[in-house]
């Protein structure tokens, strides 16, 4: 089955700003979609992006966008394309880079009349330390029920075994971070889901084209949803092989 | 209401311009920034029961530039789309 899922105009005004109009993508900032929108997921709107901004003081990157957030099941672009209309999100990302080895983001948030506040830090430590990448990241929510969640991830990528990366994080977004009414306003990771969870990960690229990942995750707490889960996938990607296509 | 019209409009023709840009015949038409395909089995324990499930996924996400510049450093609209497979939420989870 073939689904366009997303389908976007982008224009890109001078060297640093573009404009993106259409289904598109989530902007992530430093954060994840432990926190933030299933990695599979859409929306449609209108965004401003400008990056590469120089300066102590000033964001090395900043995303304006106004967009709609829903339509979970309806994963082709032509059947939301009609919500370019209806705007019920808002979001002000500000991303600063300090070297190579540090990256935060601060973004605000309306979406559905809530008020939220996302924080994110990418941190890449030296080769010989235990972990190599550790990110931690915040979420929470001002208005109607104020709660919040957070998540840490922490990878090792340098090792004697080369292209073997483990890894662990810890996650919890209380489910009334993104409620609603009865129903959720933004899904997150399907890995993750919500409450408290744990796993461990693991990714070894076997080729420069082709890798294999697993997790494993428990959740921490009673509550209805997966306790247990195990996912092993294996990806190759193809984007080189149809670059040297005719 | 206008501002569903202005989407559209910018949409269809923002997308039409880019694609009748005029193109040498040795650069393709798009450029393929991303293509994955992957396969991937799941064990999930709810509270009502285990389920276990298997799927083949694939991504492909295509990116029209313009090869003609309109003004120098100025423009240079582009038109995107990820065709995929059906989403991760559908499958079973």
């Amino acid at each position: 089955m073939l689904n366009v899922k997303t389908l976007f105009v982008g224009q890109r005004v001078g060297k640093k700003a573009e404009v993106e109009v259409g289904s598109m993508d989530f902007e992530y900032g430093a954060g994840t979609e432990a926190l933030y929108a299933d990695q599979d997921s859409f929306n449609e709107g209108y965004r401003l992006r400008v990056h590469d901004l120089e300066g102590k003081l000033v964001p090395s990157k900043v995303v304006l966008h106004f967009g709609y957030i829903g339509d979970f099941n309806k994963v082709n672009a032509f059947g939301r394309m009609h919500r370019l209309g209806e705007i019920n999100y808002v979001q002000v990302m500000a991303e600063k880079k300090l070297g190579k080895r540090f990256t935060a983001s601060a973004e605000f948030d309306r979406l559905r009349g809530l008020n939220l506040i996302r924080n994110a830090a990418k941190v890449t430590l030296p080769d010989p330390w235990l972990v190599n990448d550790l990110r931690i990241e915040t979420v929470a929510r001002l208005n109607d029920g104020a709660t919040a969640g957070w998540a840490l991830h922490l990878v090792k990528t340098k090792n004697r075994l080369g292209s073997f990366n483990p890894g662990i994080y810890y996650s919890h977004l209380p489910t009334g971070v993104y409620r609603v009414g009865l129903a959720q306003a933004l899904v997150n990771g399907d890995v993750y889901g919500t409450g408290k969870r744990i796993g461990v990960t693991a990714k070894r690229q076997v080729t420069k084209s082709f890798d294999v990942s697993a997790i494993i995750t428990r959740k921490l707490e009673i509550e209805p949803g997966f306790r247990w889960r195990a996912q092993i996938v294996g990806r190759y990607q193809l984007a080189d092989l149809l670059k040297r296509l005719p | 209401m206008i501002l569903k019209y202005f989407g559209f409009v910018t949409l269809l023709f923002a997308g039409v311009a880019a694609l009748a840009q005029q193109t040498p015949a040795s650069k393709s038409i798009f450029e393929v920034p991303q293509a994955d395909i992957y396969a991937r089995y799941r064990y999930i324990d709810n509270t009502s029961g285990v389920v276990t499930s298997d799927d083949l996924q694939y991504r492909l996400r295509l990116v029209r530039t313009q090869v003609r510049e309109l003004k120098p450093a100025a423009a240079s609209p582009r038109v995107g789309a990820t065709p995929g497979s059906a989403s991760r939420r559908l499958n079973g989870c």
